[in-house]
């Protein structure tokens, strides 16, 4: 009831361990953000370089001046910084003046986030499912087929399998579209709820991270299907549902974290391929036709916000895992 | 010559068997693995291409025919399997696509090697403040995404081979690091090393000559996985169209290229891809085969 929370050792011992991490994940935000602005700015070629029609040297001093290129290096990037962080104003994007950054990129997360969310659900739903199936019939031909699609899917770049399914189901079988997103063509009944062109991307790029999954799934299912408690809970006479669902899913499911922080940071920068074959207009093409424009905000920007997604995944899988499985809860060592 | 270390199969030599180092046991292992050879006659038969692409190519890679643009398949005698978009031999192409992706797989692991192996030993057995520094240098360029920022690299610094070898290798060696910095903390405690430091051999030789070849099992299986993450970042980055330049042929660069045409040129998306997969396959199973090979004890 109105007890009091008693502050335990592994409680004082988790909250430094978080403490830590979020210290370290700022200071390898600053790193990470230093370095690519000073790198950007290390680029022979300005955004305002002409080589055909010079500008007057008075406009060109005016525009350098509006984008603050003008001031010494270290200003402009603590000027950067401050406005990024403070207003999360990310500048103006050479490529579009006219919007910012921030607006560009509230455009198109969207697209990339839908993607995203379907690969993760398919690669999950497929995944797990494939690796319980093949840890309980091992060797049968579902196993072989799980581990034949499993070394495919690590091995195999997920734009060489995205090509492949163009080849087969777009060009040869023309079934399916060739690529876009959402296009109004490709909808049932002009909704955007089921577009047979999310089929492909989805697949080509959930492949990969399926494969992970099932390969996760199978080993660590097998793993506790030989542990006492199993042999304990089929002694006592449990029904095969309920010794699956309650005594080896829950504890097979421990390393899926692990695999939930390998997958997700490699889906954020995977997108640039998938976008990039199919023709998505999402995060990764921009990032890609920022590159060819030499647009800095934009690529900055970008990076900036995969880099900070990535490392904050990094820091949620960890603090997961400690949280969920009492083994390795830090700092209380032997029994908790 | 070779250190010997116990592998746990290698039973002692009883009845007048005849003597067996670890490197002949592994070789029997890894030839006992069906994968695993066909993995490595794929990577001897893309390492031939590579080397010896101007003997075995029917065309140089940058002949133009300009009378020859998009051609199927068999569709003219000497081409094989056709011609590109400006009317190259698809073929030949191919062959030196394999001598672009070897050389930066191999490169882009022996950077990561040169820079890993001595960085990581460093830690590991001088420890302390040396330790700290390295350690958390290694922990902040692990937050790098790493394809992303070769991507950024070769953005800022133009394409090329060299470059992109470069831009792959920045973050390429820091798993090897990590690994030779565990390796080497775990090794340092052996009696054998403490015996030998007791009998007053040099930290350099004790480094190189008892640590070292004990920790060399991992990471040679470390770089063989290397090298198709490289070859994949090669293709990955050309890909895009910011990797290698024309006209270099590339895998990934003509897959790239080939998403314009694929409605009707079909050849020119298919031979390519297979090349990358076959290529990434090959080395994963030879990387597969090495790691049971070497360590028997993993796979239990």
């Amino acid at each position: 009831m109105a007890s009091r929370h008693r502050i335990t050792n592994s409680d004082n011992a988790m909250a430094r361990y978080i403490l830590g991490r979020i210290l370290s994940l700022i200071l390898v935000l600053f790193v990470v953000s230093v370095v690519t602005f000073f790198l950007m700015h290390q680029v022979p070629g300005g955004p305002f370089d002409e080589t055909k029609a010079p500008l007057p040297p008075a406009a060109k001093e005016n525009i350098l001046r509006k984008y603050g290129l003008d001031k010494p290096i270290h200003i402009q990037y603590l000027n950067y910084m401050k406005n990024a962080v403070l207003h999360f104003d990310f500048g103006i994007p050479y490529q579009q003046p006219t919007t910012t950054v921030t607006a560009l990129i509230a455009k198109s997360w969207k697209v990339t986030a839908q993607v995203g969310v379907m690969t993760v659900l398919l690669a999950f739903g497929v995944g797990i499912t494939l690796g319980i199936y093949a840890a309980y019939h091992q060797n049968s031909w579902i196993d072989n087929i799980t581990t034949f699609i499993a070394m495919l899917g690590i091995t195999v770049p997920s734009f060489v399998v995205a090509m492949w399914l163009i080849l087969f189901f777009a060009v040869r079988l023309k079934w399916l579209p060739m690529g876009g997103w959402n296009a109004s063509d490709s909808c049932l009944l002009g909704s955007k709820f089921v577009c047979t062109d999310w089929i492909m991307p989805v697949v080509a790029y959930a492949l990969g991270p399926l494969a992970i999954i099932a390969r996760y799934t199978r080993s660590s299912m097998v793993d506790v299907m030989r542990q006492d408690f199993t042999r304990t809970a089929r002694a006592k006479g449990l029904g095969n549902r309920a010794i699956m669902l309650r005594h080896i899913l829950r504890n097979a499911l421990i390393p899926m974290v692990t695999a939930l922080g390998v997958i997700i940071p490699n889906l954020l920068t995977g997108s640039i391929f998938i976008e990039a074959v199919f023709r998505i207009n999402g995060l990764g093409k921009f990032f890609v036709t920022s590159i060819f424009n030499r647009d800095y905000p934009m690529i900055m920007a970008l990076f900036l916000l995969i880099a900070f997604l990535w490392s904050l995944t990094y820091l949620f899988t960890d603090i997961i895992y400690t949280w969920i499985d009492p083994r390795v809860r830090l700092g209380a060592e032997g029994g908790a | 010559m070779t250190a010997r270390v116990a592998t746990g199969l290698d039973l002692a030599p009883t009845n007048g068997e005849r003597h067996r180092t670890l490197w002949q046991d592994a070789a029997r292992r890894f030839l006992r693995n069906r994968l695993a050879v066909i993995g490595l006659a794929i990577v001897l038969l893309f390492l031939f291409l590579a080397v010896f692409a101007d003997l075995v190519a029917p065309f140089p890679y940058d002949k133009v025919y300009f009378d020859r643009v998009l051609r199927f398949p068999f569709e003219l005698p000497g081409h094989p399997l056709g011609t590109d978009e400006v009317g190259r031999d698809y073929l030949s192409r191919l062959i030196y696509g394999a001598r672009t992706s070897m050389t930066v797989g191999v490169a882009v692991q022996m950077v990561a090697f040169l820079i890993g192996v001595p960085l990581g030993s460093l830690a590991g057995y001088v420890g302390g403040r040396t330790d700290f520094i390295i350690s958390r240098f290694i922990d902040t360029m692990t937050a790098f995404p790493g394809l992303m920022f070769s991507i950024l690299i070769i953005s800022v610094w133009g394409g090329g081979i060299t470059k992109v070898i470069f831009a792959l290798s920045i973050t390429s060696w820091i798993g090897i690091a990590r690994l030779t910095r565990g390796q080497i903390l775990s090794l340092r405690e052996k009696e054998y090393v403490e015996a030998a430091r007791c009998t007053g051999v040099s930290q350099n030789r004790i480094i190189l000559r008892h640590l070292l070849p004990n920790a060399l099992t991992p990471i040679l299986v470390s770089i063989s996985f290397g090298i198709p993450a490289a070859i994949f970042g090669e293709a990955g980055l050309s890909f895009l169209g910011i990797g290698i330049n024309d006209p270099i042929p590339s895998w990934g660069k003509m897959v790239g290229v080939s998403n314009a045409y694929v409605r009707v040129y079909w050849h020119l998306a298919l031979f390519p891809t297979i090349a990358v997969a076959l290529a990434m396959l090959g080395f994963s199973f030879v990387g597969d085969g090495l790691r049971d090979a070497l360590a028997p004890k993993m796979i239990e």
